[in-house]
């Protein structure tokens, strides 16, 4: 960091104010500072952050797409043809969310493929590896009940053949689908659930998996290529 | 001579330190600010321009209703393969998946060494690329063959499987008769596309307008990415209720008619509209018992005269009327003649010039 900018940072009003409240002018600079691998600078080095990126665009589409979305079986594809015809703006913006997942999904495979090759989930980052893999599942769970919510017939049939394969393992297949749904075709009770899932618990779980994610790259660094 | 080489050699050497001095520097670190975070603020950057392209070009697109009392159709590769394949390989693959998701957990642990020799490289990036195109041909797979006609509007067609339009079975050597791909066996296509026989009737049967000479895929593209692109030109989609299902047709139909009136533009990817071989007056002679449908090609300047004889083959220049009834009437009134065509006829083209 050159000297201007740290003079700058050191004068800043509202980093300032900031500081005297929340002590983070330290962590701040810091951060700017922290020091980064030049080989670091390529394209595959960013995927994590470009996941990060869709993440954010789905975050934000998807908080836009709730406010019209209807999670029930008699308005779910009406509310989703509402939202494409008469919304401003809203087949963008579904546009922008389905686009965004599939790059998501995309990227979040890119960027695992990236730390197999380089070895980055050797000692002591296998911790991060795991919870990769957890990421990679959260995310593919996302895809999943994304799917299922327009409720039209892929949406549908897609829920039932979940459920129809869930119910197909040994001993604990039954009660799983239960949890889901009391119904044998699946239904509003299906449509719910994945809802619920989809908006809640999948976003707090995806949430604290990288938090920890983040603050383990964050104590422990990129690591070096083998 | 000596003074001349060790100049060189000190020149050559100084060449290298520089670059040995630059190798070195680009080995050291550099701060997260600006270099790091510019770069990666610019490549997320891009990354979302590209997907607000993507969703502007490819919007996405809403399906009607889900019908849970229907017949149950197939709708995704996924369930379709689940339906269609042996259970033993569905079990097999689900077990290998989920085999896979667990292996992965255990990956640290399957590779602790903190270096790689040159073979085990290899392995690892032969095997992420053989994970990384095998991912992608899957998803690519699923994206292409499953989504042939490239509408969500269209239930039970929007899955259809390849081989359902490329026939089933070529033999041995061509398994899916791919051979034919690009010429979809009709029938095929009639299968969903046809509650009406009147359009095999007027198109494609001996005495139809395009007889054995044509195959509907010659005009419609069944991989169209989006609806109105199924048909070239203008011709655009129309949902139609048709034996109790919703289908889209890439047309509007009028009072009787069960076959869009094609763009001429559709009929000049083939055909020259002069009187060469391939042009007007072949089709004509091919088929002088049709009525063409569709608008009126280009004048470039011609009189209507110029192309149209009378009806009974005394032609002005060498076309004759392809435009006859089948009667062989070109009016429908017996005799009905004359050259001021434009007194009766209002020609309109799109691409009249």
């Amino acid at each position: 960091m050159s000297d201007e900018t740290r003079k700058k940072i050191a004068e800043s009003r509202w980093l300032n104010w900031l500081d005297k409240r929340f002590r983070l002018k330290d962590y701040i600079v810091e951060s700017m500072e922290h020091p980064v691998k030049p080989w670091m600078r390529k394209w595959y080095y960013c995927l994590g952050g470009l996941t990060l990126t869709m993440f954010i665009l789905l975050v934000i589409t998807g908080i836009i797409l709730l406010q019209h979305y209807e999670p029930t079986t008699a308005g779910a594809a009406e509310s989703l043809a509402f939202i494409m015809g008469d919304v401003w703006m809203g087949w963008l913006i579904r546009g922008i969310h389905h686009w965004a997942a599939n790059l998501m999904m995309f990227l979040v495979v890119a960027h695992m493929v990236r730390v197999f090759i380089t070895g980055a989930y050797k000692n002591p980052r296998e911790l991060n590896w795991i919870t990769g893999v957890f990421l990679l599942l959260t995310t593919a769970g996302f895809y999943l009940t994304g799917y299922i919510l327009p409720w039209d017939q892929r949406g549908f049939e897609l829920a039932q053949r979940t459920l129809e394969l869930v119910r197909k393992v040994p001993l604990v297949g039954n009660p799983l689908a239960y949890l889901v749904t009391s119904e044998k075709i699946a239904g509003d009770e299906a449509l719910h659930f994945f809802y619920m899932s989809h908006v809640i618990i999948l976003p707090l779980v995806l949430f604290i998996l990288l938090l920890f994610h983040f603050v383990m790259i964050r104590r422990q660094g990129i690591a070096d290529p083998l | 001579m000596l003074e001349r080489l060790k100049d060189a050699c000190r020149k050559l050497t100084a060449r290298f330190s520089k670059r040995r001095r630059e190798r070195e520097a680009a080995k050291k670190d550099v701060p997260f600010f600006p270099e790091f975070a510019t770069f990666e603020l610019v490549i997320m950057l891009i990354a979302m321009v590209v997907v607000v392209l993507i969703a502007v070009f490819w919007p996405g697109v809403a399906g009607p209703a889900a019908d849970p009392a229907g017949d149950f159709e197939p709708t995704a590769f996924l369930e379709f393969a689940l339906d269609e394949l042996p259970d033993w390989i569905t079990a097999v693959g689900l077990g290998g998946s989920i085999g896979f998701v667990i292996l992965l957990f255990f990956i640290p642990r399957l590779d602790p060494g903190k270096t790689r020799s040159k073979t085990a490289r290899r392995i690892v990036v032969l095997s992420a690329a053989v994970f990384l195109v095998g991912w992608l041909g899957i998803y690519g797979a699923y994206g292409y063959f499953a989504i042939p006609h490239g509408s969500n509007n269209t239930p039970g067609g929007e899955w259809t499987m390849c081989w359902h339009c490329h026939s089933h079975w070529g033999g041995p050597g061509d398994p899916l008769d791919i051979s034919r791909h690009g010429e979809v066996i009709d029938e095929n296509c009639m299968t969903c596309h046809l509650d009406d026989p009147k359009l095999v009737e007027f198109y494609l049967c001996d005495e139809g307008l395009f007889r054995e000479s044509h195959q509907c895929s010659h005009c419609h593209n069944p991989h169209a990415p989006v609806p109105h692109e199924v048909t070239p030109g203008e011709t655009r989609m129309e949902r139609m209720a048709v034996g109790g299902e919703t289908y889209v047709f890439p047309y509007t139909p009028r009072n009787g008619e069960t076959h869009p009136s094609l763009p001429m533009r559709t009929c000049y990817a083939c055909h020259e509209f002069d009187t060469a071989s391939g042009g007007a007056a072949e089709v004509a002679e091919s088929s002088p018992a049709t009525t063409l449908v569709g608008e009126h090609p280009p004048l470039d300047g011609r009189a209507c005269l110029d192309c149209h004889a009378t009806y009974d083959g005394a032609a002005v220049g060498v076309a004759r009327c392809i435009f006859s009834e089948a009667d062989g009437d070109v009016h429908a009134l017996p005799g009905a003649r004359g050259s001021d065509c434009a007194s009766c006829h209002e020609i309109t083209t799109t691409y009249e010039r």
